[in-house]
């Protein structure tokens, strides 16, 4: 018999399991129902066929004009074992996706249970193989990138590779933000956690973008140049407006393009900025007070023998005024000039231009350029640097210094990324103007602003000349160097133009460069002009009106009195 | 003896109509949950279809394209630095 104690015993043992496990339940149901529930469905998002677990963000012009997108697409796979008659399907397929026909037959032969036909198609194709219905053919949703302005700012944009990792540009150095997971960027779905990437607003306005590539393309084919790069900067804030280079690629078309295009040679490449960096020098020898506007110089009717070495100019020229040096961009002058300086002190105003260090502008691979300190230098560095050789710049670092000039002295650091956002809009991170250091006073400033002025008057910039609008510049013309023999090439220029306007209150500093351009090689007639068609073109975008007294408005004044010629025209 | 019948039949076949209830409830519960599901699936879709058709209005109005059918297609022309009248106040 068993005795009623060791029943109540033993029913008290289950009844205290029973409660156990009636507490435990309750502890996961309503305790951990959070925990367990995102773990469930973490699981089950981790499958092919369901959204990825973060979604890249995009990128937008300063205006919110789309230039990077991702939607999702769908990939196309096929199961070997289960097309039969598969030839015939096949070539239907390669038809519609354009591939290989014996490629594609040669992969569905092999043994494999799974094969990638082709990823990531548009939607219009998609939707047409999904109608013939072919056996062992299938569809996994995936994410796809894609640029709707195709080739518009491809170098600063750069490119996402095919598992959507950024490869290069803005792609490339945002990265982590683009494809950041966080609480606030999540988005619950029925399929589980949906995490959206961070969203990347640049500088760069999309139409200036365009005058500015537009414009390039012309005069680069024009030119049958090697290469050519154009910046458009805001003077007074340092954000770049637009940044393009040629030779450039389609990032919607990533297995036809050389990889060599990738980078952006504004930031990453570095060349000798010839007569455009007489500024420097110029702006620096005024502050010092080394040298005054009216002072003449005698110029030595173009050739002049110096510690060993002869300086030539392109022009024979007996004595000029300081301005006048400018104007006609004389190489002897400038280096007199320099010599007036210590050298400690002309090195520290290039550096304070901010040559030789990174500007930091917000794309990869930047490069600080070549600058070697005083005790390196020789006896030609002086003079070699005053006129730009012996010195390797980058474009960014041009444009900074010129608008530098503009901007009354102060140099601001460049800025191309304005602000990243989340997925709810709000603000992850804010780009704010930095202002870098007052490197020349403004008097200085000024005075530069009037000599620049004078260059595109009455001196090697005249091309650069926008009826209506006063324009402050300076061209360019280089000798390219051999580095296999560290001699300068003979018929190899980099010919360049930059400047501001309207430059009585300068809005927008432009830099043009043209590598190896084959008609004609100077500065003032090969890059002036584009920067003259793009600054009318985006002082008109920019509603900045001509001014007054300007030639401008009587000359078209005119016109419309004689004939009625403007009907028709946009 | 009746009456206690009577009363369990009564609260058996309320237990009954509850218990209908009830499997008739989760049942519409279960149906609506499949409706709200392909519903989202369609928003989905549409949504993704919608983004996709905004970014090829976004190509298709780029300005470049815009220019080339102006100047080719329309035969218009960008005015020149003289073709401009500025009316000062």
């Amino acid at each position: 018999m068993i005795s009623k104690g060791r029943i109540k015993f033993v029913f008290c043992g289950i009844f205290l399991c029973f409660l156990f496990l009636a507490f435990r339940l309750g502890h996961i149901q309503i305790a951990q129902h959070q925990f367990y529930s995102e773990k469930s469905q973490n699981q089950r998002v981790r499958g092919p066929s369901n959204l990825p677990q973060v979604s890249r963000g995009s990128i937008y012009d300063r205006n919110g004009k789309e230039l990077a997108v991702s939607i999702m697409v769908d990939s196309c796979y096929a199961i070997p074992y289960k097309m039969k008659n598969h030839k015939i399907y096949v070539r239907k397929l390669c038809s519609i996706l354009n591939l290989d026909y014996k490629k594609t037959l040669k992969k569905l032969k092999s043994h494999r249970s799974f094969v990638w036909i082709k990823r990531k198609l548009n939607p219009e194709i998609a939707e047409r193989i999904k109608r013939e219905n072919f056996p062992g053919i299938g569809f996994i949703k995936e994410e796809k990138r894609f640029y709707p302005q195709n080739r518009l700012a491809c170098q600063v944009i750069g490119v996402a590779g095919l598992d959507n990792q950024g490869l290069a540009g803005i792609e490339y150095f945002f990265d982590s933000y683009l494809r950041r997971k966080g609480k606030k960027n999540v988005k619950a779905t029925k399929d589980g956690m949906h995490f959206v990437g961070c969203d990347v607003i640049l500088t760069i306005d999309e139409v200036i973008q365009y005058i500015a590539e537009k414009e390039l393309r012309k005069a680069f084919i024009k030119t049958k140049s090697k290469a050519a790069t154009i910046i458009v900067q805001n003077t007074k804030s340092g954000e770049i407006l637009a940044m393009a280079n040629y030779p450039d690629f389609n990032p919607n078309k990533i297995d036809a393009f050389n990889i060599k295009y990738l980078k952006s040679p504004a930031v990453t490449d570095i060349f000798e900025p010839g007569s455009t960096f007489k500024v420097v020098t110029a702006a620096a020898s005024l502050e010092e007070g080394v040298v005054s506007r009216k002072e003449k110089i005698f110029c030595e009717n173009g050739k002049y023998y110096i510690k060993g070495f002869y300086i030539h100019d392109h022009e024979k020229e007996d004595w000029l005024t300081f301005d006048e040096v400018m104007e006609k961009s004389s190489n002897i002058g400038m280096t007199k000039i320099a010599f007036r300086m210590n050298n400690r002190d002309f090195y520290k105003y290039v550096r304070n231009f901010g040559f030789g260090n990174l500007t930091g502008i917000d794309l990869p691979n930047e490069v600080k350029g070549i600058l070697h300190s005083p005790t390196r230098w020789t006896n030609r560095s002086v003079s070699s640097i005053s006129f730009g050789q012996e010195i390797g710049v980058t474009a960014i670092q041009l444009i900074s210094a010129f608008s530098c000039i503009g901007n009354s002295g102060v140099l601001m650091q460049p800025r191309i990324v304005k602000s990243v956002v989340n997925a709810k809009d709000e603000l992850v991170k804010d780009f704010r103007l930095v202002k870098v250091r007052q490197v020349v006073s403004p008097s200085t400033a000024k005075m530069m602003v009037e000599i620049l002025e004078g260059v595109v008057n009455d001196g090697t910039g005249r091309e650069a000349a926008i009826c209506g609008y006063p324009v402050a510049g300076k061209t360019g013309t280089a000798q390219k160097i051999n580095f296999k023999t560290n001699t300068y090439e003979k018929n190899k220029y980099i010919a360049s133009f930059v400047g501001f306007l309207p430059s009585d209150n300068p809005q927008i500093t432009i830099l043009v460069i043209f590598d190896e351009p084959q008609k004609n090689y100077w500065g003032g007639v090969v890059a002036a002009p584009v920067f003259s068609q793009v600054g009318f073109q985006v002082m008109n975008y920019l509603n900045i009106l001509p001014q007054k007294d300007s030639t401008l408005v009587f000359q078209a004044e005119k016109e419309i009195i004689k004939n009625d010629k403007f009907k028709g025209n946009t | 003896m009746y009456k206690s019948i009577g009363s369990y039949l009564q609260i058996f076949l309320m237990s009954l109509i509850i218990f209908l209830f009830y499997v008739w409830q989760s049942v519409q519960r279960v149906e609506t949950d499949y409706k709200i599901n392909c519903l989202e699936k369609d928003i989905q879709f549409f949504k993704n279809n919608n983004r996709y058709l905004k970014i090829r209005l976004n190509e298709l109005t780029s300005l470049g394209r815009v220019e080339r059918i102006a100047r080719k297609k329309l035969g218009l022309v960008s005015p020149g630095k003289n073709d401009v009248i500025v009316i000062f106040e």
